[in-house]
């Protein structure tokens, strides 16, 4: 569905490459696009959503090259950018409508049926700008949602969200994965762990890991470690390793490391959760 | 979807957006206020259009003339202000991306766009045809005859409301002239076609030159022709004085003829190049392009110039700043941190203030007040920077949770724009006497004052730059008007309209702090 060819991305000249040489091969379900911050993330997608142009390599959709068409990536094209806002003065209903203009998308009732889809349809005469941050995020989803797309490219949709809004969007974004191709880049990764079918982990521009969260996990078995450790023990001499969690409780510290060896004794393997697989990871990739 | 309904789903939506903004209620309003002041009341001994020191009937023919005329120089220049800026909204609001990655093609993006402008600027022109209309049935000497009106406003009018709002869609869709950059050369541009026209000693009989196409406001067209059938050349549209001993005079038959229409009308083609430069250059938001020439991109060789130039002035401003923390009361910290910010921000209005100030010193008597002028419109920059400072900053929240909170945030910006004004004009105003010092003070009072307030409403601060240019247009145009001479240059400011100042000063500071309580 959407072919990701040696893609590479700099400014200046080349002097700064923000995305690195990227191969990626997708197809319908959720991608994961996880990164610290200034990990390239928010260029792959732009690039995918046809806003910024490779300085080499391509993104082929369908089998064509959408640097050359961009057309026929747009008409079947969901993109919720990162900063997503809504024109002061505009009621949802009037937004989607110009949404609906720029998409070049007839039905009405459309409209209404996105709007119940996500929860809005008892606000949609409301001014926009009024609603709060999950109301707008959500507003966002139904903009780009409205011509039906094959991919979603949607940037960090959770941030700013609380948590019940947050479920009820990774409820969405699986819900539509099921038929679609939806990529999601976040560098919070709870947001992606219980969604996302594959992983696409970035670093520093380039593709540090592309796997389904089970292999990940599987990867960094054996490397995070837990126990306790007195405090005056702990602050004598701290562990060796990334450390994962440090909670104090009753003149102990309760560790979690991510270590190729014992970081101390009396550690113990555990089962990582993704987010430490990730950090042990990125851990062994910098070591 | 067609083509054609996509572009009237683009067009609605836009003229939604700009119809519904606060700041359209202030220039309709401002509109209406304009054209009380062009629509001067003969028994006050100013006429709308004179000739030979004689007065031409107030009839339908007189008043869509002179109005029109006037409106269209007005429009030709606020325009441009008040259409541009969707792309700054795009950006800010985070719009952008969502519109770059729609199937929409960015022709009918752009033409979308252009039409929505044209028709809010319509708009506003229909709001100088009603307030003309009102004050025909107050002061007219003669029937409202609609038809005249509404020739007249389409030939005088569309022009230059098509090319403004052309010109600010280039504007905003070429990288290169986002931001002040468009603003500061579309008001050369402006002046430059102004220059060129031959607005003064019209000669009878003279023919009407393809020069005139650059006419935009075809002001200049008006005159020729009038001119050529009234035989004089001394005709002046815009509150003239007039001798009532001379009598009325009526309007010539035959203002509209074919060559005259056709004229006008070719006019309006001038917004075809920048509308067709418009598409070839549109950025469609990539941010690569968006990047060359926005914040984050290089400094032009010659604004890296003036920036290494001027570097010893901003330098010393700078170390000024932790001594202004060390000041007694909170507000007076406030300011004098405001207004050492704006002067290290903004170094070339201090080039610009010198170079006034050098100009003040060495002009003759009588030719001072254009220099007091040229160093308003400077400050006009300033008070309009400071006033959208935390919209186009997004510090409105970090503002607020200051000590003070945003109420003591406004009004430190307001002292701070007020003190630069006084900073630059008072000099300049004080060998002019009490009468000119008070107008100034209570002049720049209340103008920072509605910078501030329109900075906030609209987010910007492009409505207080048009409406600040086009009263620095009638102001020293119209130099007899007391009305019109806020800051006293003129040296016509009288008591009552200092007074008024002051009261609209207070008000607009308390209804501006009142909405950010």
């Amino acid at each position: 569905m959407l072919n990701i060819e040696h893609l590479t991305k700099s400014f200046d000249g080349g002097k700064t490459c923000v995305v690195d040489d990227i191969n990626l091969n997708l197809t319908p379900g959720v991608l994961g696009l996880i990164g610290h911050n200034g990990a390239g993330k928010t260029t792959l997608m732009q690039m995918i959503a046809t806003l910024a142009k490779p300085s080499s390599g391509r993104i082929l959709f369908d089998g064509v090259d959408i640097a050359k068409k961009p057309e026929a990536m747009r008409r079947r094209l969901g993109y919720l950018p990162q900063d997503f806002g809504v024109y002061a003065n505009l009621t949802a209903l009037e937004l989607l409508q110009y949404f609906a203009a720029l998409k070049g998308v007839r039905d009405p009732a459309r409209i209404r049926r996105l709007l119940e889809q996500v929860n809005l349809h008892e606000q949609a005469n409301r001014i926009a700008s009024s609603f709060s941050g999950g109301m707008r995020q959500r507003l966002g989803i139904a903009q780009a949602l409205l011509n039906e797309p094959d991919v979603l490219v949607v940037d960090e949709p959770t941030a700013g969200l609380d948590p019940e809004e947050r479920l009820r969007f990774r409820q969405l974004l699986a819900e539509i994965g099921h038929t679609r191709l939806v990529i999601v880049s976040t560098h919070i990764v709870s947001d992606v762990e219980n969604m996302a079918e594959s992983l696409a982990i970035m670093n520093r521009g380039r593709l540090s890991a592309y796997a389904t969260p089970a292999e990940l996990l599987a990867r960094a078995a054996g490397r995070v470690w837990a126990g306790s450790l007195a405090v005056q023990d702990y602050e004598r001499e701290p562990p060796q390793g990334q450390l994962l969690q440090k909670q104090r409780s009753a003149g102990c510290v309760q560790l979690r490391v991510a270590h190729d060896q014992q970081p101390f004794r009396g550690a113990q393997l555990v089962l990582p959760r993704l987010e430490e697989a990730l950090m042990a990871l990125r851990y062994a990739v910098a070591a | 979807m067609s083509s054609a309904l996509q572009l009237w789903a683009l067009v609605r939506c836009e003229l939604q957006l700009r119809s519904r903004r606060a700041s359209t209620l202030v220039v309709l309003l401002g509109v209406l206020a304009i054209t009380w002041l062009m629509l001067a009341d003969p028994a006050g001994g100013y006429a709308l259009i004179g000739v030979d020191k004689q007065r031409l009937r107030y009839s339908s023919e007189t008043l869509a003339c002179g109005s029109a005329s006037l409106g269209a120089v007005l429009f030709s220049l606020a325009g441009f202000y008040l259409s541009r800026g969707r792309t700054q909204e795009d950006l800010r609001i985070g719009m952008a991306g969502v519109l770059a990655a729609s199937p929409l093609s960015s022709r009918t993006l752009l033409l979308g766009r252009w039409l929505g402008a044209l028709c809010y600027l319509l708009l506003l022109g229909l709001a100088l045809l009603l307030g003309t209309l009102a004050l025909h049935a107050l002061r007219g000497e003669g029937p409202i005859h609609l038809g005249v009106y509404l020739q007249t406003y389409a030939l005088m009018l569309l022009p230059p409301l098509l090319a403004a709002a052309a010109f600010a869609l280039l504007a905003d869709a070429w990288s290169p002239l986002m931001g002040r950059r468009g603003d500061v050369a579309y008001f050369f541009f402006w002046v430059c076609l102004l220059a060129l026209l031959p607005l003064h000693e019209p000669k009878p009989g003279a023919p009407l030159t393809p020069l005139l196409l650059f006419d935009l406001s075809g002001l200049a067209s008006a005159i020729t022709q009038l001119a050529t059938l009234l035989g004089t050349s001394s005709i002046s549209i815009g509150g003239s004085d007039f001798k009532a001993e001379l009598g009325l005079r009526d309007f010539p038959v035959g203002m509209w003829t074919a060559e005259l229409t056709a004229l006008r009308l070719s006019s309006g083609v001038l917004a075809l190049p920048p509308l067709l430069l418009a598409f070839a250059v549109f950025h469609r938001y990539a941010p690569e392009r968006m990047r060359a020439s926005g914040r984050e991109g290089k400094r032009s060789r010659l604004s890296g110039l003036v920036q290494r130039l001027l570097s010893p002035l901003t330098r010393a401003a700078a170390r000024l700043l932790p001594l202004a923390a060390r000041l007694p009361l909170p507000a007076v910290a406030a300011t004098a941190a405001e207004l050492l910010l704006s002067l290290i921000t903004q170094p070339v209005a201090l080039l610009w203030l010198g170079l006034a100030w050098t100009g003040a010193a060495v002009a003759a008597p009588d030719e001072r007040w254009a220099w007091q002028a040229g160093i308003a419109l400077g400050w006009g920059l300033w008070a309009a920077e400071l006033g959208a400072r935390d919209a186009q900053c997004s510090t409105a929240s970090l503002g607020a949770s200051l000590p003070g909170g945003a109420v003591l945030r406004q009004r430190s910006r307001w002292a701070a724009a007020f003190a630069l004004g006084l900073l630059a004009l008072l000099p300049l105003a004080l060998p002019r006497g009490a009468a000119a010092v008070l107008a100034c003070v209570t002049g720049l009072a209340m103008l920072a004052a509605l910078a501030s307030l329109l900075g906030r409403l609209t987010q910007g601060s492009r409505a207080f730059l048009a409406l600040f240019m086009v009263w620095m247009l009638m102001a020293v145009q119209v130099r007899h008007e007391a009305w019109l001479d806020l800051l006293g240059f003129n040296g016509q400011a009288q008591a009552m309209q200092t007074a008024v100042a002051l009261l609209a000063a207070v008000l607009l500071l308390g209804a501006d702090g009142e909405r950010r309580r």
